[in-house]
């Protein structure tokens, strides 16, 4: 379903991805993992399409698609979802007005119905209550206000309402609690279907435990440096990223 | 000390011409007690001439292309019902005036409740009503120089709306000035609102062209509020691109009065809308905000000027700009605080969203405070779209266009949400988006 290859991308001149090469089958959860500055929220910008991500070299093909001639949103449409590192407050956006603008887009971009109101509200709050988020944060504007576990939580929310094919999670297990964590991951496996896929970026094994990947990546120095099974989580978890000859952090 | 030569200059001749020639038919030339307000106003048009750019006020607004255009006042128009329903709001008394004119055939002023009057300036000046016009003059400062000299030697028309002591007019009340597309005109315009002890009165002014020429209106609202009296004032500014508009609003604010304002300034090449406040008895109180929304070369000046002349005075001001193409705005923002004026509490603030980097936006806040025991603030920001959060919209399939509508809108929402009116509210909300409507997609980040 999503094929990248030799992919090299700069950020302000400087490159940052240098030829990654990735196969993501459907229903196929696949983990990155790397050191800090690797290039890994890099690579999630680049496949929502974010601009001063310049795509110098490669492809990705995304269900037969040419994933780079899209604009965001039309890529949102395709079914590809960001679940951001860092999620940004909108002042002044209502979080309502948000979700049901996004939801009735992306849903005219597929070609189905606008949801009404009523079902709108219905399905905001059901889903809401199934990530254990208190919907009174929905009264507020975007993000405005919410707490390093609230957004992410969030994050996670319209997600499951946009219900994507390849949902890209990026850090989203950083700086949640245990329960949080379990909402979190439930909310990502409730959208495991044979036809769904993830692409899930983070640091600890922890959501690794919650969100069993197919597949496990190392990204390092703007490329997959090694590639496993699940097993390479726990073992980079219990020696770090010197058994492949990296530093833990990259030098800028 | 004067920074013209009026004598000399041709525009201040030229208008005083024009009321040589045509004094005896303006409103109460018969009454020696208008003769006299206009005789004085011409004396200070004469002695300081209209401002220029050497004006410390009039510093980045500048007015000589207005007084280069020919203007003349219109032949009567013939309009209808239809032409002005668009600009008519629901559940209100209104009052209609076409290229300054009073048009009682079209305006909807049956049934005042008991407690409101309202008459046409040019019926309160002339014997009709002479009541009403008790005071006029007295608020905007006759002897004040330049535009609002100007607008008294020659008031021709305008609102005259009085509310008795103790009452609550409950619907707004509402004056449409429509300019024709006939020809160039001019008018000058005079509001006067009095709003008695413990009353409480929403008016709405709303400026609008039928067509695109051009016109020149020059207006001057005075109000004045009793003690505890409450008015809210609102002015749709939404002239055609080629027209000028210079409005000044001059408020008296008694003990424990609340005056309340809000601006929506869209139209017009050039328009000026001045506000000034005396706080004039202790606990009273102003609010005073402003939208403008400006494209192509428009140029939209916020002018403000609070005198906290008494003790315990809060004051409050919050304007936002957004500004495409190659449009300038100018938000200046005076504050006085009298030496006797303890426990002020003063505060401003003017924020400007530039989606061209062509746009300009000016902001001079000036707080002269001669008490100790107060409370002041002032800011002033310029920024563009936050494009994190751009992305972040459109990264949830929204396209490109109605996310940064979004934002626009989120900018300037606060303003609009706390309108408790929701004729008034509606109908500023339907000029915002289709404003927006109008906006091309930002084609380089400012
Ligand atoms: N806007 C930018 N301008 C300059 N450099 C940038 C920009 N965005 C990213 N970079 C650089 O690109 C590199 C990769 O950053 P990226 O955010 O993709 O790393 P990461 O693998 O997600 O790191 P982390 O684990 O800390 O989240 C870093 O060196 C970062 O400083
Ligand atoms: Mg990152």
């Amino acid at each position: 379903m999503l094929s990248i290859k030799n992919l090299h991308a700069t950020v302000h001149g400087k490159e940052i991805l240098q030829g990654v090469y990735l196969e993501i089958g459907a229903g196929e959860v696949h983990a990155i993992m790397g050191p800090n500055g690797s290039g890994k929220s890099t690579l999630s910008y680049v496949l929502s399409g974010r601009e001063g991500y310049e795509v110098t070299d490669g492809e990705i093909i995304y269900n037969g698609k040419n994933l780079l001639e899209l604009e965001v949103h039309e890529r949102a449409g395709e079914g590809i979802f960001l679940a951001f590192q860092y999620p940004v407050e909108i002042p002044g956006v209502s979080s309502m007005n948000f979700l049901r603008t996004s939801l009735n887009s992306v849903r005219r971009y597929r070609g189905e119905d606008e949801i009404s109101a009523v079902d709108f509200l219905k399905l905001v709050r059901a889903t809401a209550k199934s990530l254990e988020m208190d919907d009174k944060l929905l009264q507020r504007p975007v993000n405005v206000g919410f707490s390093g576990g609230e957004k992410k939580r969030n994050e996670v929310l319209q997600m499951s309402l946009l219900e994507p094919s390849l949902a890209v999670l990026d850090e989203t297990d950083s700086g949640l609690d245990i329960d949080a964590l379990k909402a979190v991951a439930d909310g990502v496996n409730a959208l495991r279907s044979p036809e769904r896929s993830s692409l899930v970026i983070t640091h600890y094994q922890r959501l690794l435990s919650y969100i069993v990947p197919d597949y496990v990546h190392v990204l390092a120095h703007g490329k997959i440096a090694a590639s496993g099974d699940k097993s390479l989580a726990l073992e980079l978890e219990k020696n770090g990223y010197a058994m492949l000859g990296l530093e833990d952090t990259e030098a800028a | 000390m004067s920074l013209v030569q009026p004598l000399t200059d041709p525009v201040v001749k030229k208008y005083c011409d024009q009321f040589a020639a045509q004094g005896a038919q303006l409103p109460g030339a018969e009454h020696d007690g208008i003769k006299s307000i206009r005789e004085r106003a011409q004396s200070a048009l004469s002695r300081e001439g209209l401002p220029t750019r050497r004006v410390e006020s009039w510093k980045y607004t500048d007015l000589r292309n207005l007084h280069r255009a020919e203007f003349s006042s219109a032949p009567e128009a013939s309009v209808t019902q239809a032409d002005i329903a668009p600009f008519v709001i629901d559940h209100a008394f209104v009052a209609v005036f076409v290229d300054g004119r009073f048009v009682p055939t079209l305006s909807q002023l049956d049934e005042l409740p008991e407690g409101l009057s309202f008459s046409s300036l040019a019926d309160a000046l002339s014997d009709k009503d002479l009541e009403a016009a008790n005071g006029v003059g007295e608020i905007a400062d006759v002897d004040q120089p330049g535009l609002a000299a100007l607008n008294t030697m020659l008031m021709q028309d305008g609102g005259v709306c009085r509310v008795a002591d103790n009452v609550s007019v409950e619907m707004p009340i509402q004056l449409v000035f429509v300019v024709t597309d006939n020809s160039a005109t001019e008018s000058h315009l005079r509001n006067f609102i009095v709003v008695g002890a413990n009353s409480k009165a929403t008016v709405m002014q709303s400026y609008v062209s039928l067509g695109a020429s051009s016109s020149f209106c020059n207006v001057v609202t005075e109000a004045d509020l009793g003690q505890g009296a409450n008015l809210r004032s609102v002015i749709l500014q939404d002239q055609s691109q080629t027209a000028w508009h210079i409005g000044l609003t001059s408020v008296r604010v008694s003990r424990d009065a609340h005056f309340d304002s809000f601006v929506l300034s869209a139209g017009g090449r050039l328009a000026r809308n001045e506000i000034r406040i005396r706080l004039d008895g202790e606990g009273a109180d102003c609010s005073l905000n402003g939208i403008a929304l400006v494209r192509d070369r428009q140029h939209c000046d916020n002018t403000t000027d609070v005198d906290h002349a008494m003790s315990h005075c809060h004051s409050s001001q919050i304007y936002k700009n957004v500004l495409d193409d190659r449009a300038h705005t100018v938000f200046q923002g005076r504050v006085h605080v009298a030496p006797d004026a303890q426990k002020t509490d003063a505060h401003q603030m003017n924020r400007n969203l530039l989606l061209s980097r062509n746009a300009q936006a000016d902001s001079k806040p000036e707080l002269i405070i001669h008490a100790d025991d107060v409370k002041c603030s002032h800011g002033a920001t310029v920024g563009d779209l936050d494009q994190d959060a751009l992305f972040y919209l459109q990264s949830r399939g929204i396209d490109a266009v109605t996310a940064q509508n979004m934002m626009v809108q989120a900018f300037v929402a606060e303003l609009l949400e706390t309108m408790p009116e929701d004729s008034i509210r509606s109908c500023l909300e339907a000029r915002m988006s289709s404003w927006l409507e109008n906006l091309t997609l930002i084609k380089e980040a400012a």
